[in-house]
């Protein structure tokens, strides 16, 4: 591995380094104005967003929201009509072959070949990275240690189930040590089991100091993963943050769930006349009303006058709001503001 | 994970060793794959059986003929239609698995992928074809057999195989079935014709000096035709950003280079072999450079940018079917230059008309873009246009089948008036030819469709002419 740069030789030599990113680092992945169609159609609008150094960004959007289209290109698999992208600070259209000894791609449709093993494959992969001799050997053996194939070695790949396909496809590419994942639906399709073990890979590579930049359908998957979300919705990104942000900043009302010692019926009719109070539906045992505004002294105040107005309340808690609503929301406003500029 | 796995998991990857790192990461891959593949299996076994049927047949009637044809024809069955086969599916099927995207991120490059394929294919077919030494010495040794002349002959069998291969995996870029199906077929046919026609001319001046010539010519023809192909290949997978148009434009201007001075040494009169032969190899690079797809990325277009002398080359030689326009004309000055040269120096007064029908022979090649540019302009420059090409291609190859035909039985001012209403460039050829017309005509209408097909292209995508032309100025 003469030829490869220096901080990728050291990290081949067995022991774990984990990348630590310097504040003069440029950020990981750089996305300035990337625009690109196909046929007439505008795949992606204009995009900018910034990805630093070790974080996990999950990319969320409906199907042909441009999710994919803006991966391939920051993985040097497509190249942009106009705009910018770089990864650790290099262009990808300028400089292909070194973003890709940066970047590690799983596609949402990972590869097979007939007739091959998976260390074959592995093999394969680790010999085209231009690993020669033992290097590539440990290479091989460090990445199925780590995605936990070993057992399944001398298995042909055809064979696998969709979980143990997406660890080889992870496996795959990982070869390389990269230090950016682009991950574009690794859970799609996958079993519960298959789905915990994928996220428990993902961590790990976080933990190392990797930047994993994932795509998922499953908001809830990715709220537990990520640091931040970036949401896209045909072509142009509509929010980039927390999902914490993402939460307070479209709550304008919380739901709280309210358990009574009384009949369920006694809550409906103290929230038809409490201000800034709604009844929503009821349970069992109580209901779920919404508070407006959903501020923590609001939700207090509620409380406070439901207990001073001799409600026998056993449990009171709020509901955390889902993300799939926060980003139907944000989706409702966008038509509704399209529709007033239409009219 | 254990100590012991791990320790099982080196034994296993040290396993992976039993081909030297140094071979192609390719050829690795294809070889695992490919001698586990069923097809080599049965081909494997199936030529044996025949093998020593043959043999039997051979020792039961000594001197019959009939058990040598039979053995011919299964070592050309298998490394003729058999091995080249193979090669049909070679990259389209990285891209039916999804993994030619997992290629490109590795250092492999559309060449080395595309020569690895080969080399495998090759390497299979050596297989088979030392295989069979054992039963050519025993054939030799049962008599009635040139040995030397059947190792020339399989040796032959082998380039052919070679170049057949080189075709199929070079078309397998392609991942819609009908289009590769139709380029190897059209090639096929091409060079089979393109092969009939030198052996016919080597038959008839064998013995002579150009014998030699000939044998040189067709080792040329092999040599450029199968790094051609495996080059259209790699461009055609590689991503954009890769510049094999360069290499492939260079290659077939040195083969039209090397033809022509093959011309000048051994001469080749009254017969046009190397004009025939160069317009078969610019015709093949002019077709793929017209299809290519258009990146203009300062990057490729760079390092033509030095001084005057690197622009004039990058004009032609840069990357995308707008460069392809003026490889057309720089194919096309080539091609009547080394027709006048023939003239010249073989004596055999070609009318100077007569090279108006090449010209209009040279308009049938670049027509399909004229066309797609005016009527698919979204087209032009995207991975569709090659197929694109070949289907108007076909269209208008079926029209003049059918206007030759209603010409035929047509008199002489119908004839005009079809020939004014179908100004294609493959109408107005035979049209040329029609003793019938007036010839002033066809001086005017035939470079006016030459200027018309390259002028459509040009002026239908001036902005991107303009940008190629602002990078080839842009100095470093």
């Amino acid at each position: 591995m003469s030829d490869l740069p220096e901080d990728e030789t050291n990290q081949t030599q067995g022991e774990k380094i984990v990348n630590t990113p310097k504040p003069s680092d440029p950020p990981a992945i750089e996305v300035t104005h990337l625009t690109r169609s196909f046929s007439g159609i505008q795949a992606v609008n204009n995009i900018s967003f910034e990805i630093s150094r070790g974080q996990v960004v999950g990319f969320v959007g409906a199907n042909g929201a441009g999710k994919t289209t803006t991966m391939r290109i920051l993985a040097t698999l497509d190249y942009p009509n106009s705009g910018e992208v770089k990864v650790c600070g290099i262009n990808v259209v300028d400089y292909p072959a070194e973003v890709r000894r940066k970047i590690g791609w799983m596609p949402d449709n990972y590869g097979t070949y007939q007739n091959m093993t998976v260390v074959e494959y592995l093999d394969f992969f680790a010999r085209a990275l231009g690993y020669q001799g033992q290097e590539r050997i440990n290479r091989i053996v460090e990445v199925m240690e780590f995605t936990d194939l070993a057992s399944l070695a001398d298995r042909l790949i055809d064979k696998l189930s969709k979980g143990m396909g997406q660890r080889l496809c992870l496996g795959r590419a990982l070869l390389h040590d990269p230090e950016v994942l682009v991950l574009d639906e690794p859970a799609a399709g996958l079993d519960p089991k298959a789905r915990v073990e994928l996220k428990h890979l993902i961590r790990i590579l976080a933990e190392d100091g990797k930047t994993v930049f994932i795509s998922s359908h499953i908001l809830s998957e990715l709220d537990e993963m990520c640091d931040s979300l970036l949401f896209i919705n045909e072509g142009k990104i509509i929010h980039h943050g927390s999902s914490e942000n993402l939460r307070k900043k479209k709550s304008s009302t919380c739901l709280v769930e309210v358990q009574l010692k009384d009949p369920p019926e006694k809550l409906k009719e103290w929230a038809s006349l409490a201000p800034g109070v709604t009844f929503r539906d009821s349970t069992k045992r109580g209901g779920r009303i919404e508070v407006e505004p959903a501020a923590d002294e609001d939700i207090a105040q509620v409380l406070r006058r439901m207990i001073s107005d001799g409600l026998s309340i056993i449990d009171f808690h709020q509901e955390e709001r889902k993300l799939e609503d926060a980003f139907i929301e944000i989706l409702g406003e966008i038509e509704e503001s399209s529709t007033l500029g239409v009219s | 994970m254990n100590e012991t796995s791990t320790a099982d998991l080196e034994t296993l990857a040290k396993r992976m060793a039993d081909f030297s790192s140094r071979l192609s990461p390719m050829l690795v891959k294809e070889l695992r794959q490919g001698m586990r593949t069923n097809m080599f299996v049965i081909a494997f076994i199936l030529l044996h059986t025949f093998m020593m049927l043959c043999l039997l047949t051979a020792l039961s009637a000594p001197g019959d003929s009939n058990s040598d044809f039979f053995f011919w024809f299964v070592i050309i069955s298998v490394l003729l239609f058999i091995q080249p086969l193979r090669g049909f599916n070679a990259l389209s099927s990285e891209y039916q698995s999804n993994t030619m995207d997992l290629i490109h991120m590795t250092r492999l490059n559309g060449w080395r992928v595309t020569l690895g394929k080969w080399t495998a294919l090759n390497a299979q077919g050596i297989l088979f074809a030392a295989s069979v030494l054992p039963y050519l010495v025993i054939r030799y040794f049962l008599g009635n057999v040139n040995f030397i002349v059947d190792l020339i002959a399989l040796t032959l069998i082998g380039i052919g195989s070679a170049l057949a291969t080189a075709i199929t995996i070079g078309c397998s870029a392609f991942p819609n079935i009908l289009v590769r199906g139709v380029a190897c077929i059209g090639l096929a046919i091409l060079l089979s014709a393109l092969g009939a026609f030198v052996s016919e001319v080597l038959i008839n001046n064998s013995g002579s000096t150009m014998e030699w010539g000939f044998l040189f010519l067709i080792l040329l023809i092999g040599a450029f035709g199968t790094y051609y192909f495996l080059a259209f290949g790699a461009s055609r997978i590689s991503s954009l950003s890769e510049n094999h148009a360069t290499r492939k434009r260079l290659s077939a201007l040195l083969a039209t280079g090397l033809c022509f001075g093959l011309g000048l040494l051994f001469g080749y009169d009254p017969v046009p072999v190397n004009p025939i032969i160069i317009s078969v190899l610019l015709c093949v690079a002019t077709v793929d450079a017209l299809t290519e797809p258009l990146p203009i990325f300062t990057r490729v277009v760079q390092p033509f940018s030095k001084n005057p002398i690197t622009r004039f080359f990058g004009l032609f030689l840069t990357p995308g079917w707008l460069s392809g326009i003026f490889f057309f004309v720089v194919a096309t000055i080539s091609l009547i230059a080394s027709l006048v040269f023939w003239d010249q120096s073989s004596g055999s007064n070609l009318e100077r008309q007569s090279l108006l029908v090449y010209l209009s022979a040279c308009n049938i090649v670049i027509f399909p873009l004229a066309i797609i540019s005016l009527f698919f302009p979204s087209h032009t420059g995207s991975k569709f246009t090659f197929a694109l090409y070949l289907l108007i291609q076909a269209i208008i190859g079926g029209i003049t089948i059918m206007v030759k035909a209603a010409v035929d039985i047509a008199t002489g001012s119908w004839q005009e008036l079809i020939f004014t209403l179908l100004p294609l460039p493959s109408v107005l050829m035979f049209a040329f030819e029609n003793s019938e017309l007036n010839n002033i005509q066809f001086l005017f209408i035939i470079p006016c469709t030459t200027i018309l097909c390259i002028g459509i292209p040009l002026i239908r995508s001036r902005k991107s002419l303009a940008e190629f032309f602002r990078c080839l100025s842009r100095s470093n």
